[in-house]
């Protein structure tokens, strides 16, 4: 509770101070448009983006600093735990008042279905969307799989559930209306912001079953008519969102010192805690930075570009993330910030601590300013991705290749160097012995 | 020149074989410990029953794990064999049950490979074959069949099994980057640094190269301390904070615990007679305990590859440590931190078309770890790649890796040649050209967590 004081009066303090906001940055509470774009100087982010996040997790007991601040004059894996705690809740929180956005839209879209409700329904869902790619990266701890990461708690994928993404399950659900009778027995690809994304924007009158499924087979969707989809779209929107803010709350209680207090567990680990070390700990933090191999490399950019074994035509273009809303670079650009807030740091500038710093107190500043500078380039190949993803994968798949190309270097160096390093484990689920 | 019939009336002159029963006893609840924590921790189904694929052993592609319900059976009678065998009831068949059990264990997965699993498999064999189930065994007491001396013979066999396994372990480490640069020492060590009461020592100038020099005095010399009488009981000492240390600083399991226990063989062979009075034998004992002589040839050629196995490394020159050829049952116990990145790039060759095989889509996080700096097990999953295409109908294809290992702490670089069509290559004993020569840099020095000169700012 402090610390989100700490954020209000921090955030408000920095909208006093500033002279203006670009347009492309969000302002989570006066609902600016969503952050789509960087701001052109090749990092990728935007300037001064997101001050409630990045006051948040340099605030008080963060173990980061806040802008102005000195540096530290100490690395120490327990400041970087709680750094990356804070930037971790920071993001959740955040999300939290966009998802409220998102649900007061879908609430006035479902109770009145109509062009301009379902715009105000997508505006709102660009800017949730914007701020979870960032909290994508931050998945450790409760948001991690119970079965891939200790303290895992399953709480990220009701949120957001790529790549389970399943358009043809939520049609079955708009005719059989289990959104409204039995919302707990729909499936995790039925649910969540990509489920949103499929009924807010996804607007023609068929549906995305095959002929044989029994919605086409039976003729059930096509008597439904028109305006009866477009009413359950809405409806069934505004119950996934009802869902999302149960499940973010439930993440958010689950940090909380007054819920679940896993920021104790992740800050002062020890015998009998989730983490018995300090180093197993950051283990599970560091993990978080593989979304970078798994989900960006493999899944947004190879799957779609043809590469993996998934796609069994040249290109993909069905396999792209957010082929409805037309974001995926976005959702690139903001995975990449979020990214570097975690390596980095989650304070201005990317300050704060992060794994950067804790490579240079250890003498490793040549990996760190080559780290750094692959993340820039991998930064750089998304803002140099024109046109957006959803149509480069058509049109210039050379391009999102060399994004591939460019991610790969970044992983490259994570998955050798950066955890030889840093004596880190990749993730694995359960650790056998060794000799 | 040998005196033959000499040696063989030193390996013939009878000792009391209680330390034999003391071992077996200890051995076996040792073993029975060891396979109540991978029932525990649930590593049946992390190393066996998940995993959809396998590397097998070269000959052993044959071994296939059992179904879920099976394989944690078959952990619970090991256990129930190991518990026989530490009581003495039925201990041979217990002890030929658990070696069969074992080893069945260890052909399943190369990368579940220890060090320590391949001792205590040697060391269960060698049980077996021994008189140890009739020393200080339950069922020998109530049949009253005590064996009271046996052949000096086996005393010599286990210490020669443990002397080797600290020799060449020692032996492993006579290389630049453990004496010179301390690395992996510097990288494990570092990462420790907030252990109470050790971590801050480990933050002292030259720690890391301290205790590597030390490691290697230890490893390479300790045998011959426990040989000789006068330094036994403080070699023994030193044996014991060796691996308690090692045991507080890395994940090694059971490994201290069978090194402990293991060294105890060096121990005038009446040991456990002079700590519990009642065992003690008041017969005198025979003057000479015959070895049958096949036995002792088979031992001769057990010793003799025992030695030779561990050097056969030699024969491929290079880097062991970055190509792995004479890698596996050579004790190069903890002398390489290694991680890699491997994409396998497949060409279907009637399509045209190229793939990106990330090796997860086949293995656990686990597996891949382990595979991706052993070229070995990069071939077989390529392999297995090539034969899971054809399977699917989209076969011939040709398979490359793109293998970027780091060795201890150095620059990542490539360890397959990414131009080779490992469909094309069969696994073999000779040295293989598709492996690329190990970076000629040396490995970084690291500054421990906590030291004055990691006291920078760090932005």
């Amino acid at each position: 509770m402090q610390l989100r004081v700490v954020a209000a009066l921090s955030f408000a303090l920095t909208l006093a101070c500033e002279k203006g906001v670009p347009a492309e940055i969000v302002n989570p509470i006066d609902m600016q448009p969503p952050p789509l774009g960087g701001d052109g100087d090749g990092d990728g982010d935007t300037d001064d983006d997101d001050p409630n996040i990045l006051d948040d997790a340099g605030a008080g007991d963060a173990g980061g600093m806040d802008a102005g601040e000195p540096p530290p004059e100490q690395f120490t894996k327990r400041g970087l735990l709680k750094a990356a705690a804070a930037c971790a809740v920071a993001h959740y929180d955040a999300f939290a008042v966009d998802a409220s956005k998102l649900r007061e839209a879908t609430q006035a879209w479902a109770a009145n279905p109509g062009d301009e409700t379902r715009s105000a329904t997508r505006d709102a869902w660009r800017v949730a969307m914007a701020r979870w790619q960032r909290a994508e990266l931050f998945r450790f701890g409760p948001a991690a799989r119970a079965m891939d990461d200790l303290g895992g708690q399953d709480l990220r994928d009701p949120i957001y559930a790529f790549p389970q993404n399943n358009p043809c399950l939520i049609d079955q659900r708009i005719v059989d209306r289990k959104y409204e009778t039995d919302f707990a027995s729909i499936l995790i690809g039925g649910r969540g912001l990509n489920g949103v994304e499929y009924l807010g924007f996804y607007a023609s009158d068929s549906n995305s079953c095959g002929s044989f499924i029994s919605i086409n087979a039976q003729g059930t969707w096509a008597a439904l008519g028109a305006d009866e989809v477009n009413r359950r779209r809405a409806a069934y929107a505004d119950a996934i969102m009802a869902d999302v803010i149960a499940k973010s709350n439930a993440l958010r209680d689950a940090w909380a010192a007054s819920g679940g207090n896993f920021m104790s567990q992740m800050t002062t680990p020890g015998s009998g805690k989730v983490y018995t070390s300090e180093q197993a700990a950051l283990n599970a933090v560091s993990h978080g930075l593989f979304y970078l191999e798994t989900e960006i490399k493999d899944l947004k950019l190879g799957l779609p570009l043809g590469l993996t074994d998934g796609c069994a035509t040249t290109t993909c273009p069905n396999q792209v993330e957010s082929r409805f809303a037309k974001v995926s670079t976005d959702n690139l650009r903001q995975n990449l910030v979020g990214f570097r807030k975690l390596f980095q740091g989650c304070g201005a500038d990317n300050g704060g601590l992060g794994f950067d710093d804790w490579l240079v107190a250890v003498g490793a500043d040549d990996l760190n300013a080559r780290m750094l500078a692959a993340l820039e380039g991998a930064q750089q190949a998304v803002e140099d991705l024109d046109p957006p993803l959803e149509e480069a994968i058509v049109s210039a798949p050379d391009k999102l290749l060399a994004v591939h190309t460019a991610v790969k270097k970044l992983n490259d160096l994570l998955k050798t160097e950066f955890m030889s390093t840093l004596d880190l484990e990749l993730p694995m689920g359960a650790e056998g012995d060794n000799d | 020149m040998i005196d033959l019939a000499r040696l063989r009336g030193a390996l013939e002159a009878p000792v009391s074989a209680s330390w034999l029963g003391a071992f077996r006893a200890l051995f076996g609840l040792t073993m029975a410990v060891s396979m109540l924590r991978f029932l525990g921790y649930g590593w049946i189904d992390t190393f066996f029953v998940d995993p959809s694929f396998h590397f097998k052993y070269w000959g052993f592609g044959w071994v296939t794990p059992l179904p879920a319900p099976l394989m944690h059976g078959l952990f619970w009678a090991l256990t129930a064999a190991a518990l026989a065998l530490a009581l003495g009831v039925y201990a041979r068949l217990a002890g030929f049950l658990f070696t069969l059990g074992f080893a069945y264990l260890s052909l399943i997965d190369v990368t579940t490979y220890l060090n320590h699993y391949y001792l205590a498999l040697l060391l269960a064999l060698l049980l077996t074959l021994s008189p140890a189930s009739r020393v200080l065994a339950l069922d020998a007491l109530w049949r009253g069949q005590k064996v009271q001396a046996i052949p000096r013979f086996w005393l010599a066999l286990f210490r020669f099994q443990v002397a080797t396994v600290y020799t060449f372990a020692g032996l492993a480490k006579l290389h630049g980057d453990w004496l010179l640069h301390a690395q992996p020492l510097n990288i494990w060590l570092g990462s420790h640094t907030d252990l109470p009461v050790i971590g801050p020592l480990l933050t002292l100038p030259g720690a890391a190269l301290a205790m590597s020099w030390a490691g290697f005095l230890f490893d390479s010399s300790i045998a011959w301390f426990l040989l000789y009488r006068p330094t036994r009981l403080p070699a023994y000492a030193a044996v014991v904070v060796f691996h308690v240390l090692t045991r507080m600083l890395f994940p090694i399991g059971m490994f201290p615990v069978i090194m402990i226990l293991g060294a105890a063989v060096f121990f005038e062979p009446d040991w456990p007679e002079r700590l519990v009075s009642r065992l003690r034998v008041n017969r005198p004992l025979p003057a000479r305990l015959r070895v049958p002589a096949p036995a002792l040839a088979v031992t001769a050629a057990f010793c003799l590859l025992s030695l030779l196995v561990p050097l056969r490394f030699l024969a491929y020159g290079g880097n062991v440590r970055w190509h792995e050829q004479g890698m596996r049952w050579s004790w190069r116990v903890m002398v390489r931190e290694k991680n890699g990145s491997v994409t396998f790039r497949v060409h279907e060759q009637a399509s045209g078309r190229d793939l990106e095989v990330s090796p997860h889509r086949y293995l656990t996080r686990l597996q891949e770890r382990e595979m991706s700096g052993q070229p070995d097990l990069i071939l077989q999953l390529a392999h297995h790649i090539e034969d899971d295409f054809a399977r699917r109908g989209r076969g011939p294809v040709e398979v490359r890796a793109d293998a970027l290992v780091s060795l201890n702490g150095r620059r990542m670089a490539r360890l397959i040649d990414p131009d080779v069509d490992l469909a094309s290559i069969e696994d073999g004993v000779t040295p293989a050209p598709w492996i690329l020569p190990a970076p000629d840099e040396a490995p970084p020095t690291l500054r421990p967590l906590g030291s004055a000169l990691s006291l920078t700012a760090p932005e």
